[in-house]
């Protein structure tokens, strides 16, 4: 079907309604009126009045009528299925007996209903819905989502198209909704890390532990008369008119950094797939280490290059999570000597990288030699050639298996 | 263009409207003998939809030898309802059959026609050109053809609201089709609804052109062309004026007395009248003739183009749309009379605005404290000092004070008597009353 806005204009007035065919018809009603030819005057004025009822009905096709639709949810995990309610509302006395409501969404979130493939954006397609409404009317519909692909989705513009009810003549208006969809990369379930991430040369703490490390506030609660007042955060005390003070992160020793070289996904037979492997990786990783209380940096050499700075809260986990959503694999600065100037010292660095990067082995030795724990975790084709400094992941692998140190 | 087929339903609509087309034009070949007048017309036409159903129904038929002969021996059988066999015997039968030619021929294509439509798949455009060219068809069938029309005002009219209701419903469930339209309770019949409206209409309409009502109009016009046309007349007159008149010609001659011509000849003219019937029947059939090779050839035509798989999609499963009410008529009308009482205030009040500015106060104009800190406000207004969003009546008194020194009692007292009565609520005595008056016309003559 060649349907889609995208494919078909507006269909042009017919001769007979336009202009000068109804001026013709008018004419010809009135000599057929002065002749007393009623059955000619009855035609000519019906289509006559057809013609003008038809333009002004155009006219006010779009008059006070809304449309207006949202999701379920802003964020999901893959494999989530979501539903975005659209609504239509008509709060007026003219009704409209078409409508054609054109949804410009992604292919990768598989949108059911009828559809057409989009010819100026293949990744994404036009979903159709034919509607009738009444005065006074609203119609509300779901349609479901399945988020099966991770990424940042634009749902895209929104194409209505209405006109008289004969159709002569159509009108369309464009509806420029800024609804955005993550889709968060898939995180497998831990149990425990088979990766050395301790740091050797510190205690492990734990995330009940006493103590705590006052260069990181998790967040600020009311103060209660035993809080010392260093802890008090003035300027939320300003805002709030109450005296607010800061609550700490646990202190602990396992200070863990993400990082991902994205040079080498770009190419190769399995590139798409091993790299969402690699990021629902890192993405375990960082739900695992959230809940274990350890702070997490992310950073990736992309273009712009990504740098989070290390949290342990769950705004902060989100935000890491956020980020892997919207990553895409351009890349950036050659990672060394880059990152060694972006990573927190003496943190433990679990790097994600491809075979297919250049050099990858001079880059570790150089992490290491600025006194960095380094983890690799290698995305490859071929998982009998991994090294054996390195967790391979392969195409179909058990991520989870890999992970926790079982396979 | 959009490329979605149209429901089998609709389809109805587009027999409706060319069936509407050929009733007059073949309301005449299609007379019987036996049983003249509409009987023969509708019978032929009954032919179309019954095609129509017969091929849908009967698959057998979709073989074009049985849908020939079916069409030949039905179209026949019209005929022999309506019409009798002149003479007993194969010379009779003969000329029946001769006579019968065109009828059957105009029976079997409407009959084919009708079995074409139910296995086409038209499009929403091809419906809205049909209904154009069909218009502008039946339009030309009744202004020009009307002599070979029977002149029954029933069947004329019949015609022509069958085609203006059957086409103008199978345009509105046409476009619906094209939309693709998810079940909803009533969307068809909001589609015929608004279909027929304007049909309705039209009929109220024009019943309202009475000939007097059209010849005062068409008066009008002449003498709108005439007033037009008047100054060039006049200077083409002027212009007459001017050229060199010429010597006076010779007295006109008396005309010729004029000669009694001879009677004609009762006999000569008896024949040539027998020869101008003879040249007119010949004409008529002539035409009819042409007529019906036409009409075959475009249901040829037609029939080449527009017979399809008979095959139709599978119903689509209805999807869940929730309807609710938003918005009532009553709040639209309370808008509505609430926006023509704001629009007329803004009328007023820049009228009453407008005879400020000309230095009019009227004298009635204050009846408490509230409508003379208005004036005052006003007047602050067009001197630039107007009030500021967040400005407090003292603030305002102070600044007004500051600029104007000379205006400060009235101001004072002004504003001091409006906030007894804003905030104290007491309203000001008659005498006080006649004082902001007065002070608020110092201010204004000042």
């Amino acid at each position: 079907m060649m349907d889609s806005p995208e494919a078909r204009a507006l269909a042009a007035e017919p001769w007979l309604f336009g202009r000068q065919g109804l001026g013709l018809l008018a004419l010809v009603m009135a000599i057929a009126a002065t002749f007393l030819a009623t059955d000619i005057t009855y035609l000519a004025g019906a289509l006559l009045l057809v013609g003008l009822a038809a333009r002004a009905w155009a006219a006010l096709a779009f008059a006070r009528v809304t449309y207006t639709r949202r999701t379920s949810r802003t964020r999901a995990f893959c494999g989530d299925e979501l539903a975005l309610e659209s609504t239509l509302a008509n709060p007026r006395p003219l009704p409209l007996p078409w409508l054609e409501v054109w949804e410009h969404l992604p292919v990768a979130l598989a949108p059911a209903g009828a559809s057409e493939r989009s010819f100026a954006e293949p990744s994404r397609l036009w979903l159709s819905r034919g509607l009738a409404i009444w005065p006074y009317q609203r119609l509300r519909w779901s349609r479901k989502l399945v988020c099966s692909h991770r990424g940042a989705y634009h749902l895209g513009q929104v194409r209505l198209r209405t006109g008289d009810p004969f159709g002569f003549f159509e009108r369309e208006r464009q509806v420029q909704d800024t609804l955005e969809l993550l889709v968060y990369p898939r995180v497998v379930p831990l149990h425990q890390l088979g990766l050395p991430l301790r740091h050797p040369a510190l205690d492990v703490g734990s995330p009940n532990s006493p103590l705590t490390d006052p260069t990181r506030t998790a967040t600020v609660r009311d103060y209660r008369p035993d809080d010392p007042l260093r802890l008090i955060h003035w300027p939320t005390t300003a805002r709030r008119g109450s005296l607010q003070v800061r609550v700490l992160e646990p202190a602990t020793s396992l200070h863990v950094s993400l990082l991902l070289d994205v040079r080498g996904f770009s190419f190769g037979v399995y590139h798409d797939e091993l790299l969402e492997l690699t990021l629902s990786a890192l993405a375990s990783l960082a739900v695992f280490l959230q809940g274990e209380g350890a702070p997490i940096a992310m950073l990736a050499n992309t273009n712009p290059p990504l740098v989070i700075p290390p949290g342990a809260s769950v705004p902060h986990l989100q935000s890491v999570l956020e980020a892997l959503a919207r990553l895409k694999p351009q890349a950036g600065p050659p990672l060394v000597p880059w990152a060694v100037q972006e990573l927190p010292r003496g943190n433990t660095v679990v790097l994600a990288a491809s075979d297919n990067t250049v050099a990858l082995e001079r880059s570790i030795a150089r992490l290491q030699d600025a006194d960095l724990t380094v983890v690799v975790l290698l995305a490859t084709a071929k998982a009998g050639s991994t090294p054996r400094w390195a967790v391979p992941i392969t195409p179909g692998c058990d991520l989870s298996a890999r992970l926790e140190g079982r396979g | 263009m959009n490329t979605r087929l149209v429901d089998p339903r609709t389809l109805w609509t587009v027999l409706a409207m060319e069936a509407a087309l050929a009733l007059p034009l073949m309301s005449l070949p299609a007379q019987g003998d036996r049983l003249p007048g509409l009987l023969g017309p509708l019978l032929l036409v009954a032919l179309l939809p019954l095609g129509f159903l017969s091929v849908h129904h009967l698959p057998k038929l979709r073989d074009p030898s049985w849908r020939l002969l079916t069409g030949l021996g039905l179209a026949l059988l019209t005929r022999a309802i309506v019409s009798v066999v002149p003479s007993v015997g194969l010379p009779g039968l003969a000329t029946w059959l001769a006579r019968s030619i065109v009828p059957v021929a105009i029976g079997v294509g409407l009959w084919w026609r009708g079995g074409a439509l139910s296995v086409a798949e038209l499009t929403p455009a091809e419906v809205r050109t049909e209904f154009s060219v069909l218009a502008v068809c039946l339009l030309l069938v009744l202004a020009l053809v009307r002599p070979f029309v029977l002149g029954d005002p029933t069947l004329l009219g019949a015609s022509v609201a069958v085609f203006a209701v059957g086409g103008l419903i199978g345009m509105a469930l046409s476009r619906q089709d094209a939309a693709d339209l998810v079940s909803l309770s009533y969307g068809r019949s909001l589609a015929a609804v608004t279909a027929v409206l304007p049909a309705i209409s039209a009929v109220v309409l024009v019943s309202v052109l009475r000939p007097e009502l059209l010849g005062a109009m068409w008066l009008t016009l002449a003498r709108i062309i005439q007033l037009a046309l008047l100054p060039i007349g006049l200077l083409l007159a002027w212009l007459a004026s001017l050229l060199p008149r010429g010597s006076p010609g010779p007295p006109p001659t008396p005309p010729p007395r004029p000669t009694p011509e001879l009677l004609p000849d009762p006999a000569a003219l008896a024949a040539a009248q027998e020869r101008m019937a003879w040249l007119g029947t010949l004409i008529v059939l002539t035409l009819l003739l042409a007529a019906a090779g036409v009409a075959l050839l475009v249901a040829r035509l037609l029939l080449q183009n527009w017979i399809g798989s008979p095959t139709r999609g599978s119903p689509r499963q209805v999807e869940a749309v929730v309807v609710e009410r938003t918005g009532t008529p009553r709040a639209d009308a309370q808008n509505f009379f609430g926006w023509l009482l704001r629009w007329l205030r803004r009328r007023f009040r820049a009228r009453a605005g407008a005879l400020h500015a000309n230095g009019h106060v009227p004298d009635d104009g204050i009846a408490d404290s509230w409508a003379a800190y208005q004036r005052l406000l006003t007047w602050a207004e067009r001197q630039g000092l107007g009030r500021r969003p967040a400005e407090t009546t003292g603030q305002l008194q102070a600044r007004l004070r500051e600029h104007a020194p000379e205006t400060a009692n009235a101001v004072d007292l002004l504003t001091r008597t409006y906030e007894w009565e804003r905030y104290g609520a007491v309203h000001p005595p008659a005498d006080r009353l006649r004082r902001l008056q007065a002070a608020l016309k110092a201010l204004i003559d000042r």
